[in-house]
């Protein structure tokens, strides 16, 4: 049609026309229908699973934490149901009316919780580990706006018992100190997943949860500890630390035959349920994790190797003075005294210093850092207990002129209490130390125990060696500085010691540390019991403050552990000559 | 088809489209009118005002003889025009546009108002000149005034999508009355040429073409609609995940009730329901220009032509943006997306194309009652 052609109506050319549009709208039509066909039809699975891959995320479902028992199964530490109580502020209409509803049940001012309760998050914390009962009750308040996810709570019935050795868990439910941390991956079992879409505010959609792996409970782990000689350590050790005005003090009770650890006592305590509340510093268990310089209860191993190398026996006669040169210090036994005719008995027995020396001089400083690492001083003790301090033991190469004599008495070396009374147990067990232990086992849901897999033990010295060590041991308590330690009926061996102590905090030694180890029944231990009090203010020796503990805890022990009384007396070896 | 069956057909297809439509907006706002509103129901409720005013826009133009179009014509062109320039001094800011008068309880968008009064004025110009045998220079130069000043008015208010739509449905009109071809596609050349221009000037513009081609690699950005919309179509599979169930609205893809309504429904109600829905949009476009061609003056089959180019031209690129076959630019789905003034004008739309496939006054009941001999 020219451009110049007179415009006039023509329905031919128009019907055309809109017939070419009724074309094109069909073919277009069609042909987006097809479009649209395809993308749901053909690419509608791929496309459908990748939407589902971008909204889906998972969220975890804690795993219930099993329960820690002691050796007789009572229970320690369990994890009960709880709710955490989740506030969409945007549905809370009145705030302060459901805050001050609120308050009352979760024990929780009315203000602090007005404000989580007001504002336009929709997802917030009220209160996190509620029991279960109380979130009962709020659900019955009919309250808009709450809601409850549930969570469990750690519960620790004795409280302080055995606080310190068991730790505590995080509000995630996760061990973080002590046993608690230790055997984490046993108590925390598998979490569960659940898999749900979202939105892209991260908000889940309803119904849309599609796939969930349930839980696994945490298995139950249960200890060599004993509740009831646990109870009675930590109370004597209470006492006396409190009577001593003590910084702390410590107790190991340890079967030496297995290494298992029946008891283990830290003074001052803390509240397992409520560790926030404590001193961070108290909330370790330092009879793992404080050293301290062992003093005169160091002796025994001396001995032990003076004896097994047979260049000496418990009657080997030494001529002891008071004092002794080395360069230009003077070093002395704790008394003053004329030069003494003693046996080794007697020098293990009257804690002489000067004494020790002359006899370990028989064996000469490699022969002592030797034993001493047999010992396991300054060894990991293999318990795999967090925060272990394993201590020191300087080798020979970097020792001064006074290192030997008061290495070989016990100054200049650390240790942590539990290797001191493993060192004892060496001892009771005829020279062949156990590596402690303080897991027994695992139970299943059903109540069967899984015994840990036993460590083979090291053989120290020999049994003679370790016989011949126990009945000078026993002097000590017989004769010696230890006669507080004895326990009526029994035979006790054991070594006092009053130890200067090193403050790290001044950076010098201030104060002592006041310890007693010793084992009963002493002609065939079924215990050894560590007491260790850092620094007492007033008495401060080994034999009066901490040897005491000793024979009240092997008092209560004995009698609950049914080891019967000794039937021989003990052997007398002479102290003088 | 005669009149009367074209008109129950109109009628019933446009019935069932907005109704479905309906149901489908209740379904996709909820969980933007809780957050926006606290109350899941306020979008729903507020489409079922537009529908209701829409119903009675369609019955009262329907009510209307042909010829009152024709006078009514120029005032509804100023009327529109004075509207859109109401919006554009005094109106409501969305979205950094100027195309809202606010009336207190609602908004109003004349842009889609102005459609018609482009159709009408438009349908005006061409048969008068042509019946008056002027020249088709004359022509292009009067209906360009009059279509330059609606498309100019509207595309100052910010919009994309309108201005696109009303020169689509001029250059439909000036097609219908018998323009040179050749010089039409020069023109949409020109207009292609022209719309590159200011596409490239709008740097989140050009994005939107980038995002087009490959939406997957802009989902971050400028694609993210396309690509949530693929989603909840892919999503809905043949079946549809079920009324209620699409997981797209929350939150993910944007404008599921409006724009993306078609994704939304595709998602809940699989290719059947969204098939169905494209299905009933093409054959209501074909009914309308089959009554364009009943027609027998010229200015009755531009009005009915422009209206059914109008519908059909928002439907299709609202189903090609959809389907990732244009780019995402804001144009509704006729009778089914959230949008009141949208609502408004096609149901009027619809009433004026009613209005020419009435032969008689009568309603149907009246006759039927006459057969009876009542």
């Amino acid at each position: 049609m020219p451009q110049h052609a007179s415009p006039t109506l023509r329905p031919e050319v128009t019907s055309g026309r809109l017939r070419f549009i009724m074309l094109g709208t069909a073919v277009v039509g069609t042909l987006l229908l097809g479009r649209l066909t395809v993308l749901q039809v053909i690419n509608g699975p791929s496309l459908a699973a990748q939407a589902k891959d971008e909204r889906s995320t998972t969220r975890v479902i804690h795993a219930m934490r099993g329960t820690i028992t002691d050796a007789n199964g009572h229970v320690l530490a369990r994890s009960v149901k709880a709710v955490d109580v989740v506030a969409d502020q945007k549905l809370i209409a009145d705030p302060a009316a459901t805050a001050a509803a609120l308050a009352p049940l979760l024990a929780v001012p009315a203000a602090q919780l007005q404000v989580s309760l007001t504002g336009e998050r929709r997802f917030v914390y009220v209160k996190r580990a509620v029991d279960a009962n109380v979130w009962a009750r709020i659900t019955a308040l009919r309250l808009p706006g709450l809601t409850g996810y549930s969570t469990s709570t750690r519960v620790y019935p004795g409280r302080t018992l055995a606080s310190n050795l068991l730790g505590f868990v995080g509000i995630d439910g996760k061990g973080l100190a002590g046993v608690e941390l230790m055997a984490d991956s046993h108590l925390s079992g598998t979490d569960g997943v659940a898999r749900y879409e979202r939105d892209p505010g991260g908000r889940p959609i309803p119904d849309t949860a599609s796939r969930t792996v349930q839980p696994v409970r945490g298995t139950d782990i249960r200890l060599t500890i004993d509740r009831d000689i646990q109870w009675t350590a930590e109370t004597e050790l209470a006492a006396a630390v409190k009577q001593a005005k003590a910084d702390y003090g410590t107790v190991v009770v340890m079967r030496p035959d297995t290494g298992d650890i029946v008891a283990q006592a830290t003074v001052p305590s803390i509240d397992s349920n409520n560790p926030r509340a404590s001193d961070p510093r108290l909330r370790g268990n330092r009879a793992v994790s404080d050293v301290y310089e062992p003093g005169s209860t160091s002796k025994m191993m001396t001995m032990a190797a003076v004896l097994d190398s047979g260049k000496a026996t418990a009657v080997s006669k030494f001529s002891v003075p008071y004092s002794m040169s080395f360069g230009r210090r003077v070093l002395h036994d704790h008394d003053p005294h004329g030069l003494e005719r003693l046996t080794l008995n007697g020098i293990l027995a009257q804690s002489s210093n000067i004494g020790t020396y002359l006899a370990a001089r028989l064996i000469g400083p490699e022969g002592l850092y030797r034993a001493l690492k047999r010992f396991g001083v300054a060894e990991p003790t293999g318990l795999g207990f967090p925060g272990e301090s394993r201590g020191v033991v300087p080798s020979p190469a970097n020792w001064s002129v006074t290192s030997f004599p008061t290495i070989a008495y016990g100054q200049g070396l650390s240790l942590n209490a539990l290797q001191a009374a493993s060192a004892y147990a060496t001892i009771a067990n005829d020279g062949v130390r156990m590596p402690p232990r303080l897991i027994a086992g695992t139970v299943d849901a059903r109540g069967a125990l899984t015994a840990a897999a036993r460590k083979t033990g090291v053989r120290v010295v020999s049994p003679a060696t370790a016989r011949t060590l126990r009945q000078m041991l026993e002097s000590v308590v017989e004769k010696g500085t230890g006669t507080n330690a004895a326990v009526p009926g029994y035979r006790v061996a054991g070594k006092t010691g009053t130890a200067s102590r090193f403050d790290p905090q001044l950076n010098r030694y201030s104060g002592y540390v006041a310890s007693f180890i010793g084992m009963l029944p002493a002609d065939q231990p079924k215990l050894v019991i560590a007491v260790s009090i850092h620094n007492p203010k007033g008495a401060h020796y080994g034999g009066v403050i901490a040897a005491p503990v000793f024979a009240k805890i092997a008092t209560f022990a004995v009698q609950e552990q049914r080891i019967p009384p000794s039937s021989a007396p003990a052997p007398r070896i002479p102290l003088k000559w | 088809m005669t009149h009367a069956r074209l008109r129950t057909f109109i009628t019933w297809t446009t019935a069932a489209v907005v109704l479905f439509g309906t149901v489908m907006v209740f379904s996709a706002s909820t969980v933007l009118s809780y957050k926006n509103h606290d109350n899941a129901y306020t979008y729903g409720v507020r489409h079922v005002l537009s529908v209701a005013g829409g119903t009675v826009f369609l019955v009262l133009a329907r009510r209307r003889q042909p010829s009152w179009w024709r006078r009514a014509a120029w005032v509804t062109l100023v009327a529109c025009l004075a509207m859109q320039l109401f919006a554009l001094v005094r109106g409501a800011a969305i979205g950094g546009q100027r195309n809202w008068i606010d009336v207190g309880f609602t908004t109003i968008q004349p842009s889609e108002f102005a459609k018609i009064g482009l159709i009408l004025a438009l349908a005006m110009v061409l048969s008068e000149n042509q019946a008056r045998g002027q020249s088709w220079r004359q022509i292009w130069l009067a209906s360009g005034l009059v279509a330059c000043a609606v498309i100019g008015l509207v595309a100052l208010g910010g919009d994309l999508g309108t201005p696109i739509v009303l020169v689509v449905i001029a250059l439909g009109m000036v097609f219908l009355a018998g323009a040179n071809v050749r010089l039409l596609v020069y023109f949409i050349v020109g207009a292609l040429v022209l719309g590159g221009g200011l596409i490239s000037i709008k740097g989140y513009r050009m994005d939107r073409i980038s995002a087009w081609f490959d939406p997957f690699n802009y989902k971050g950005e400028a694609g993210y609609q396309a690509v949530h919309g693929r989603f909840a179509l892919g999503g809905g599979g043949i079946l549809g995940e079920g009324l209620g169930s699409g997981r797209e609205k929350w939150g993910g893809l944007p404008a599921a009730h409006t724009d993306f309504i078609l994704a939304a429904t595709g998602e809940e109600t699989g290719i059947i329901g969204a098939g169905l829905l494209v299905i009933a949009l093409i054959a209501l476009v074909l009914a309308v220009l089959r009554v364009a061609m009943l027609q027998t003056d010229p200015f009755s089959r531009y009005v009915v032509g422009g209206i059914a180019v109008w519908l059909s031209s928002q439907a299709l690129v609202n189903i090609a943006m959809v389907v990732g076959w244009a780019p995402v630019v804001g144009i509704t789905l006729p009778f089914v997306s959230f949008g009141g003034s949208s609502m408004l004008a096609t149901l009027a739309a619809v009433g004026i194309v009613l209005s020419y496939c009435d032969d008689s006054r009568r309603p149907p009941w009246w006759r039927r009652l006459r057969r009876a001999g009542v």
